[in-house]
């Protein structure tokens, strides 16, 4: 790394295991520039008001009964409170059902690609042939074909393999498509663990695959946790394979049935509102409780590139 | 010979999958474009390079090139200035730190479908919200989707909107790796807050930072969706990426051997893209 | 006639002669007999063409549609209640004539038929019957993907279709779909506003002059100021008086710009699918929007970027007088459940000598070629694609979005009623989308051209020779029938 070269002893010491004391300076390095700090949470609380905006405006909208829904005077906050568009797309739509579908989908895309891409990562961060490292371009290459063009072709295979219209045909081409995205974040994230302990176990008799379950897989928890995350954003939000391959509200997912409530002739504004807001429950639930381990999977990644 | 057999069984799933789902795809659409395949016909002769001949010559093509990457360079350059801008304020010691960054997190949890619907909702013309406060507060209205470059402005803005707060976490992530320590040497060497930042924390940064870059010029170079929600290519030509063009060409004009055409030369450029991301990070790669 | 009294007086000649009448006679009978029968059985078989029995397996029928034209999907019930029951009803009565034909549906949204549609096609999956969008149907129908119908229908159903409206269903002859209702673009008023500036409400012989020059008084600044009047301020209008609506995504060229050119007695594209509309025609039917934009000042700038959901709104709100709109606003769910005293529609003012013209869009029930059961497919199509029931569906679900599109409809609608006048206007002088091969290029062309001329960076002669020209270039295929 570049600052090992310019502060030789400072950085080689941190990148020794001091990185994880980094809380114990912030804590005790108490800013007394009050001022700039004032300034700080203004520009964060405008910030975050500007980027806010529309969403609040989408959550304002869904909360106001019909006719308030076009004035010619804006109101941010409801002059009536109704919660009869909730209720309209919990009771009247297949949206719930869309809801667990996408979550039962997220999940398995999730497990099956920790699964196949943490031991691919493994070899990856260890393994220093040049034919490894020419699959993992060729991995990373994959993610540049636009997706659009392999449409037919896959409907095709997946069709005379009888896949279509199922959880698994979302949940392999998910996978598949998230893969090299994944591996090449666990890479970086494995590469951070110091080979001396697994060097220690496999001189101890452990078989390598044991190496990996009992002492890998553990330390790349936060790792795992940002994949996660990642896979969960994409495979929670893809449409255009969803609306190809899936045709039954048993296995649709929650943007194609957003798309299906706008209708040809009239949209109904309220309700779709509430759409897109619940829609994005969900995924906001997660973040909010898995954030920290994706900023600390991504903070150990993140340094070696 | 052994050991690097075994190595492979240990990518053996990830490969079988990745290659079931781009080689067949891929194939089959480099046969594609060598040949006419409208969809008011029933037969597919074999052109050659008659499609490749068509797209060098093909003033729509290059145009919309142009234009993706006028757009790759700004979506990627203000998503990242803005997310940086979100880290470098969230890698402060304030309070409710986790909270802020829980916050500044949610646009990426939208889908783009929502996206779109919530941005044509609050920019619509003449009546819009934001119209509205601009006549309110005496601002001359603007015509957000009927003037090229605001219509520009708004897919560019939508996307950065969405994406930031990628570029938002990775950079929070790494700038909390930057140890202490060494912006108080720099401190104790006599640097001011802004060069320590430049002399220290920047170069330190700089394999994050350009992941980021790379990843989100990537993302922005093959925005398809947004601009189907929100101008489909208008007004006139003024959003009309390469990617979408391909779209059309393939879904809205039914020429799939022209549409496979483009998408292997919008391969080749995303291919270069990515050598020069690998290049840049080769030490580390 | 004269020897009419010597019948049967020749003797020999004459006996073989009565004989042979009596023979022919009986031949005649015969013949006739055997004609009678002949006829009633053509005519039987016709009907049974139409309808044929229960089949004697449980058969599964593939309809790829989009839950508002779903007989099934709980969606429909969702956008729009009363058309939804009623046409589960008419499914229950499919089920009890036909229990051993299952129906199982693909739903979409409605944009994405057409795409699922090839895809799946191009697999060799393709649903039995798909429900399209109909300016799709030749592309469909010229690559053979779709069953024609003509020897399946019921004798006099393709013969009742509106051969204007629904010409672009035919191939080589042959039908290729069955229309479900249409639309018809009409435009719109808002009574309040015109009372608020005293002006009397349009009528169908209304020109473009009188509408200028009406939008001209319903167009005021923050200040009261009209267009033309000294320090009228286009920056801080507050009520425009025409909207119209320029943008991709509504095939605008058509729906807004195509029937002031047909009024003008231009055409879009002529028989072999060549783009015509850079006619004089053509530019002085686009004047009419550049000059309500840039010279007049009675529609924003805004419309050339517009949709029919932003305009739709602009008029709720009060921000427009007067728009081009679809006759589907008068369904509950649109202008009635906002505003429902205090808008009107009439005709699209006609230019002075122009004739009257307005323009339809639809969707049609298909069958696909690749289908195992095309006499059940057609069925089904026929079934919910009936004069009456549409009608009735249209009648009393308020679907003025479904205007009966068949000639034999008019007998069936309420003399008086609003949509029995929308549907005589629409019958009278509606238009459909231009039989093409090119894909949408057209519109896409075409909107390049409009806007830009209504952004005043091209003069109108010169956006639309440009689009007809990279048009007729580069996009056109010769339609060969």
């Amino acid at each position: 790394m570049n600052f090992i070269k310019i502060y030789p002893t400072l950085g080689k010491s941190l990148l020794e295991g001091k990185l994880k004391k980094r809380g114990v300076f912030i804590k005790r390095k108490r800013n007394k520039n009050l001022v700039s700090k004032i300034g700080i949470y203004v520009i964060l609380i405008v910030l975050l008001l500007v980027i806010f905006s529309p969403i609040i405006w989408g959550i304002s909208t869904s909360l106001k009964p019909r006719d308030q829904i076009f004035e010619s005077i804006p109101h941010w906050v409801p002059r009536t409170w109704v919660s009869e568009n909730y209720r309209s797309i919990i009771k009247d739509t297949p949206l719930p059902k869309h809801f667990g579908n996408s979550l039962i989908i997220c999940l398995l895309t999730i497990i099956a690609t920790l699964l196949i891409s943490s031991p691919a990562a493994y070899k990856f961060a260890r393994s220093r042939q040049r034919s490894m490292r020419i699959t993992l371009f060729l991995f990373l290459s994959t993610m540049m074909v636009p997706g659009l063009i392999s449409l037919i072709p896959l409907y095709v295979i997946m069709s005379h393999l009888h896949l279509l219209n199922t959880y698994w045909v979302l949940v392999i081409m998910y996978t598949g498509w998230n893969a090299p995205f994944s591996i090449w974040i666990l890479k970086s994230f494995i590469e951070t663990i110091p080979r001396e302990i697994e060097e220690s176990a496999l001189i101890d008799g452990c078989s390598e695959f044991q190496v990996f379950c009992k002492i890998i897989l553990p330390l790349s928890g936060p790792g795992l946790a940002a994949v996660s995350t990642i896979v969960f954003i994409n495979s929670w939000n893809e449409f255009i394979s969803a609306v190809t391959f899936t045709s039954s509200d048993a296995v649709r997912t929650v943007p194609v049935g957003l798309q299906m409530l706008l209708g040809y002739y009239f949209i109904r504004w309220g309700p779709i509102m509430a759409a897109a807001t619940l829609s994005t429950l969900p995924a906001l639930v997660l973040f909010l409780f898995l954030q920290r381990q994706l900023v600390a999977g991504l903070t150990k990644g993140a340094l070696k590139g | 010979m052994r050991k690097s057999l075994t190595d492979q069984l240990w990518i053996l799933p990830a490969a079988v999958l990745i290659t079931f789902l781009t080689v067949y795809a891929f194939v089959f659409n480099i046969n594609l474009s060598f040949r006419k395949y409208p969809l008011y016909s029933d037969i597919r002769p074999f052109v050659g390079v008659e499609n490749f001949r068509t797209l060098l010559a093909d003033y729509f093509f290059w145009a919309s090139i142009v234009r993706s990457l006028k757009y790759t360079v700004s979506c990627t350059v203000l998503a990242f200035g803005l997310g940086f801008l979100i880290a470098l304020l969230l890698n402060t010691k304030i309070r409710f730190r986790g909270l802020l960054r829980g916050l500044f997190l949610v646009p990426w949890v939208l889908s783009l479908v929502a996206t779109g619907i919530l941005f044509k909702w609050f920019f619509q013309e003449p009546d819009g919200l934001v119209n509205q406060y601009f006549s309110l507060l005496g601002i001359r209205i603007l015509p957000w989707f009927s003037d090229p470059a605001l219509a520009f402005g708004l897919i560019v803005a939508a996307f950065v909107w969405r994406m930031h707060p990628f570029a938002m976490v990775v950079l929070l992530a790494a700038l909390q790796a930057v140890p202490e320590e060494l912006k108080e040497a720099a401190k104790i060497d006599g640097a001011g807050v802004f060069q320590s930042f430049i002399h220290v924390t920047l170069p330190l940064l700089l394999g994050p930072i350009l992941v980021v870059i790379i990843i989100l010029s990537l993302w922005a170079f093959n925005t398809i969706d947004l601009i189907l929600i929100m101008t489909r290519g208008g007004p006139g030509e003024a959003t009309n990426l390469a990617s979408y063009l391909m779209y059309q060409y393939a879904f809205s004009y039914w020429r799939f051997g022209y549409a496979a055409t483009i998408g292997i030369v919008l391969f080749a450029v995303n291919i270069i893209l990515t050598l020069l991301y690998i290049r840049i990070l080769k030490p580390k790669v | 006639m004269p020897n009419k009294d010597n019948k049967g007086i020749k003797s020999n000649e004459n006996l073989w002669e009565v004989k042979m009448r009596r023979c022919v006679r009986w031949l005649g009978l015969v013949v006739g007999v055997f004609m009678v029968v002949g006829i009633s059985g053509v005519a039987f078989s016709a009907q049974e063409a139409g309808f044929p029995p229960n089949p004697p397996q449980q058969i599964t029928l593939r309809l790829l549609t989009t839950a508002w034209l779903s007989p099934l999907h709980p969606l429909a019930d969702w956008i729009g209640e009363k058309g939804a029951s009623l046409y589960r009803t008419r499914y229950n009565k499919w089920q009890k004539r036909y229990p051993n034909v299952k129906i199982e549906e693909e739903i979409v949204p409605w944009e994405e038929i057409g795409k699922k549609f090839i895809i799946m096609d191009e697999a060799g999956n393709s649903p039995d019957v798909v429900i399209v969008e109909e300016n799709f149907t030749p592309e469909l129908a010229a690559a053979g993907r779709l069953m024609p119908l003509d020897e399946l229908l019921p004798a006099g159903k393709k013969e009742d279709i509106h051969p204007t409206l629904g010409y672009l269903l035919f191939w080589k002859n042959q039908l290729m779909a069955l229309p479900t209702g249409t639309d018809a673009r009409l435009m719109f008023y808002r009574k309040d506003l015109f009372d608020q500036a005293g002006l009397s409400y349009p009528t169908a012989d209304w020109t473009w002059e009188d509408q200028m020059e009406a939008a001209r008084k319903l167009t005021f600044d923050t200040q009261g100021r009209h267009p033309g009047e000294s320090g009228f301020n286009l920056d801080r209008v507050k009520q425009w008086g025409y909207g119209f609506c320029f943008g991709r995504t509504v095939h605008a060229p058509l729906s807004v710009y195509a029937p002031n050119l047909w009024q003008m007695g231009g055409d879009l594209v002529d028989e072999s699918g060549k783009a015509t509309f850079n006619s004089p025609q053509g530019v002085e039917a686009l004047n009419f929007f550049v000059n309500a934009v840039n010279k007049y000042h009675v529609s924003p700038l805004a419309v050339a970027g517009a949709d029919y959901p932003d305009i739709e709104q602009g008029f709720i709100k009060g921000t427009y007088a007067m728009v081009r709109l679809g006759s589907w606003e008068c369904t509950p769910a649109n202008l009635p459940s906002y505003i429902p005293d205090k808008y009107g529609w009439t005709e699209i003012p006609t230019p002075t000598d122009g004739k009257d013209a307005t323009m339809s869009g639809y969707w049609s029930w298909a069958v696909s070629s690749r289908t195992k059961y095309p006499q059940y497919a057609c069925a089904l199509a026929t079934w919910f694609t009936d004069v009456e029931f549409m009608v009735t569906m249209a009648i009393q679900g308020d679907l003025y979005n479904q205007l009966p599109m068949y000639k034999s409809a008019m007998k069936y609608l309420p003399v008086g009623s609003d949509m029995a006048a929308m549907t005589e206007y629409e019958l009278r002088c509606a238009k459909g989308f231009p039989k093409l091969l090119g894909g949408w290029a057209l519109w896409d062309l075409m909107e390049s051209a409009l806007s830009s001329a209504v952004r005043g960076t091209k003069s109108p002669k010169q956006a639309l020779d440009e689009a007809a020209n990279e048009y007729n270039g580069k996009y056109w295929v010769p339609i060969k029938e």
